[in-house]
């Protein structure tokens, strides 16, 4: 694992601006960006990583809706930029108009977007690339959108924290794409767990078991950073691994049922059937045994293994019942005391949607630090397998010093870092 | 018959026909054991045995390696002088010198060997009219754990007694602690934890004159067709204790797992020099177990428990059970504790094991001598057979990544690592190699 030392420079410099960013708004009480007293205002939209969810996150902002208009787009990679400003335009001038001045390629293409006067960026890079993204969209006054995850080591977990308490600080909105956050059958699931209906908890499981995802291979023309970048999910740096990348999702909704994140994380896990170049150095599995602070100790498997058996759920067991967190819960003899029956809007437009009402009401959301918060409980589940260590989420907020992004990363070489072992993978 | 004759050839006192291997009679108290496997639990478990009742005495030994059964025959004699009585006639080895081992005149044989044998040694002893104390676990697959079953029954039909090597089972702190659970101390159990997690094990190396086959059955936890891999060799301590609390076995399994630490490349070649076989032979002789599973475990009541078996060096470890009910949790070995907290924050104790804890080493044999010679013999053969399963189904649901349920995992796999014919024929020449698993392509069969 690398120890690099991006923070030193990056985050200091940006420390520095937000204070004066914090103490010059407090002072002079200025307008808030983007808050829109009649709510009929079109909202300019930024989009930061042009790949597949980057178009659906904006296709699903565009339907969430009326008023709402892409106007720019920046992706490191310029054939990214232009399949998906392509796919965007067949939307009509009317929701994707963007000239090609606001078409941004390059590393430093996230900049120049937040340079524009766009209301909303979306991010979906990567999400190594999440931290620095968000302190600047912050700094610059703009609502954010932020794929899941948010952060892939304990550094960009502070700094994304950091970010959201500026963002409270300016009224800016964050919405997070944990979209069952979301979601009406979870939202009125958990509410009745939070009211105790299944009584104390003392039990919980979560997993993403599944099969393999999408590789990118290397072309000659490639450099090192160019391949990472586009076979992202393989190489910790970029994605966190699969159980930051993917089962955030879960451990995000046991996080939730427990009002906030774990104490403790004991992990195993390893690269038993994914082992080729091509799959970088992240593990193809995770068993973690997360401790929350009540006692009670949850199960968490992650796994992407072609052939093997699926699992993608969440269950919460307490001293009364026991629930799939999804809108379904049962007494502890099976009998089934209570089911959602409302609706079902589609979580990834109402995530945007709740986004877009809390701008125009002038009732700023920000998911920020929650979300910053179920990405390290991830991030310490991963660290604890990578190393065989036993940690504890005091350590992993204050003491990690574990920050994986090169700084100045510029396209050329980079060596893959070695697949971690156990007894051998020092504990940064 | 001879079995109930004593050494002067006297005829044993009447008993019931259904307890055919009492062994108490006036003059002759002797207990008559022998020992298959004279490796170091062996050697272990006679000094159990012999602790256990002062009546017990050594009459034979089989190892593999005969040079081996003697020397512990010696070593025996000098611990224990007369309690050893072992002729030279009575020392035996080779892949079947078990099956002369339980001809001899014995009350009570006790089995050590690689799980992997144990239950054609089982089933051997119990055909021959023998009791049995045997280590944990007793299979390396169904088809394994299927003829301890059997083996088990055929037991019980004879009045032989059958008690295995999970200790705590007979731990005077785990047995009252257990007892609190059954008796709803902590409620309806809705959750539970297990681990053994550990470091790095024994590699053995090849000695001259020793075939493939032999140095792998020497060197035999690192193959799974041996030792059914960590999770079964070792980790089966504690799964069979979340077994005890739930009174029976899981419903379900899902596991995974890999090998990312075991590195032997080294210790592997020399091996290949001793035992002058083609130097790429040596991959094989790295073994092919996993270095970590981990486990869920869904029992019939819906309760979902964690399973974790790892040896990795310089990592946490941890070797514990836990066990959650609606109104408590308790370490299952000495207190129970409340969900509600106490003034200091800390859970509420509600009960907590005053008495004297044991290790079970003993009484796990003076249970089986006592129940002898009350005329009923204790049987735990269907209980070992199942929490070896239990753990075996780890290993099979990390090994294929696949779900499956108990029901299939007992009754429908036909996983047969060492079956039937091959055990018949093993003899010393090339070893049994298998390649390491791979979730998703290693089928389930």
């Amino acid at each position: 694992m690398r120890s690099a030392s991006r923070s030193k420079l990056t985050r200091r410099s940006f420390l520095k601006t937000t204070a004066t960013a914090s103490a010059g708004l407090l002072a002079t009480g200025l307008r808030v960006p983007g808050a829109f007293a009649a709510g009929s205002d079109t909202l300019k939209v930024g989009l930061i990583g042009c790949g597949g969810r980057g178009t659906g996150a904006a296709k699903d902002c565009l339907s969430a809706a009326p008023g709402v208009k892409i106007v720019a787009l920046a992706d490191a990679f310029a054939d990214r930029m232009e399949g998906c400003r392509n796919e965007l335009n067949k939307q009509g001038k009317d929701k994707a108009d963007i000239p090609a001045g606001n078409c941004f390629a390059g590393l430093d293409a996230y900049k120049k977007l937040i340079g524009t006067d766009v209301d909303i960026v979306l991010m979906a890079t990567p999400p190594g690339f999440r931290p620095i993204h968000l302190a600047e969209a912050v700094k610059a006054g703009k609502h954010v959108f932020m794929e899941k995850p948010v952060c892939v080591d304990p550094v960009g977990a502070r700094w994304v924290i950091e970010s959201a308490a500026l963002a409270d600080a300016k009224k800016l909105s964050i919405v997070a794409g944990t979209q069952r956050r979301h979601e009406p059958k979870y939202i009125e699931t958990m509410k009745r767990i939070h009211d105790g209906m299944i009584g104390s908890l003392v039990s919980a499981q979560c997993y993403w078991n599944q099969g393999g995802l999408w590789v990118h291979g290397r072309k000659a023309e490639y450099s090192d950073v160019e391949w990472q970048m586009r076979n992202w999910l393989y190489f910790t740096w970029l994605s966190g691994d699969h159980i930051v990348e993917q089962h955030v999702h879960n451990i995000d909704v046991v996080n939730w049922a427990f009002d906030g994140p774990p104490d403790r994380a004991y992990a195993m896990g390893g690269r038993a059937a994914r082992k080729g170049e091509q799959y970088g150095n992240i593990y193809d599995h995770f068993c973690v045994e997360f401790w929350y602070p009540n006692g009670a100790r949850t199960i968490s498997q992650c796994r992407q293994t072609d052939g093997a058996s699926s699992r993608v759920s969440e269950r919460v067991a307490g001293t009364k019942g026991v629930s799939d967190c999804a809108g379904k819960i049962w007494d502890l003899k099976g009998n089934l005391l209570w089911e959602y029956k409302g609706d079902y809007p589609n979580p990834y437009v109402r995530e945007h949607a709740d986004l877009i009402a809390a701008i125009r009401g002038g009732k700023p959301i920000n998911e920020g630090k929650r979300v910053a918060e179920s990405t390290l409980s991830a991030v310490m589940g991963r660290m604890s397998a990578y190393t065989g260590r036993e940690l504890q989420w005091s350590w992993v907020t204050k003491s990690s010093k574990l920050d994986l992004v090169p700084q100045d990363l510029k396209f050329g070489p980079l060596a893959v870092e070695p697949v971690c072992k156990p007894g051998e993978a020092k504990l940064v | 018959m001879s079995r109930r004759k004593d050494k002067s050839g006297k005829k044993a006192k009447n008993t019931p026909a259904a307890s055919p291997n009492l062994v108490t009679e006036g003059g002759s108290d002797r207990i008559k054991i022998g020992l298959i496997g004279c490796g170091g639990r062996g050697t272990g478990a006679v000094g159990d045995s012999m602790g256990a009742d002062p009546a017990v005495t050594l009459k034979g030994v089989y190892d593999l390696f005969a040079e081996k059964a003697r020397k512990a025959a010696d070593g025996f004699k000098k611990r224990f002088g007369d309690r050893c009585q072992v002729p030279d006639d009575q020392v035996f080895g080779g892949f079947h010198g078990y099956k002369d081992l339980v001809k001899c005149d014995l009350d009570l044989i006790l089995m050590a060997t690689p799980p992997a044998f144990r239950p054609y040694h089982l089933m051997a002893a119990i055909q021959a009219g023998k009791s049995v104390f045997m280590e944990k676990p007793v299979a390396v697959d169904p088809a394994g754990a299927r003829r301890v079953i059997e083996a088990g029954e055929l037991a019980t039909k004879k009045g032989l007694g059958i008690t295995c090597g999970t200790q705590r089972r007979h731990a005077t702190n785990y047995m009252a602690t257990i007892e609190q659970i059954h008796n709803g101390t902590i409620g309806d159990l809705v959750g539970g934890q297990c681990y053994w997690n550990g470091g790095g094990i024994w590699y053995r190396g090849a000695s001259e004159g020793q075939t493939e086959l032999e140095w792998q059955c020497h060197n035999w936890y690192h193959f799974n067709w041996l030792c059914g891999d960590q999770v079964c060799e070792q980790h089966i301590h504690n799964i069979d204790i979340i077994n005890w609390c739930f009174q029976g076995p899981p419903a379900k399994f899902v596991g995974m797992g890999g090998r990312l630490t075991r590195d032997y490349a080294s210790q592997a070649a020399k091996v290949a020099e001793v035992l002058g076989t083609d130097a790429k032979r040596a991959k094989l002789y790295e073994g092919d177990i996993y270095c970590h599973i981990g486990t869920e475990l869904e029992y019939p009541n819906g309760a979902r428990v964690l399973s974790m078996g790892r040896h990795a060096p310089k990592s946490s470890g941890r070797v514990s059970e836990r066990i959650v009910g609606t109104k408590g949790h308790s370490d299952c070995h000495n207190t129970i504790w409340s969900h509600e907290k106490d003034d200091s924050g800390k859970d509420k104790v509600l009960w907590k094991f005053e008495g004297k804890g044991t290790s079970g080493r003993n009484e796990e044999h003076a249970i089986l001598i006592r129940t002898l010679k009350e005329g009923k013999p204790v049987n735990e053969a269907r209980r070992i057979a199942e929490s070896t399963l239990t753990a075996v189904g780890c290993r099979m649901s990390a090994y294929t990544g696949r779900e499956f349920s108990w029901d299939w995992l007992l009754n429908s796999s036909k996983l047969d690592l060492l079956p039937p014919e091959t055990m018949e024929a093993l003899k010393p020449g090339p070893g049994i190699f298998h390649e390491i698993a791979v979730p998703g392509k290693t089928k389930l069969i």
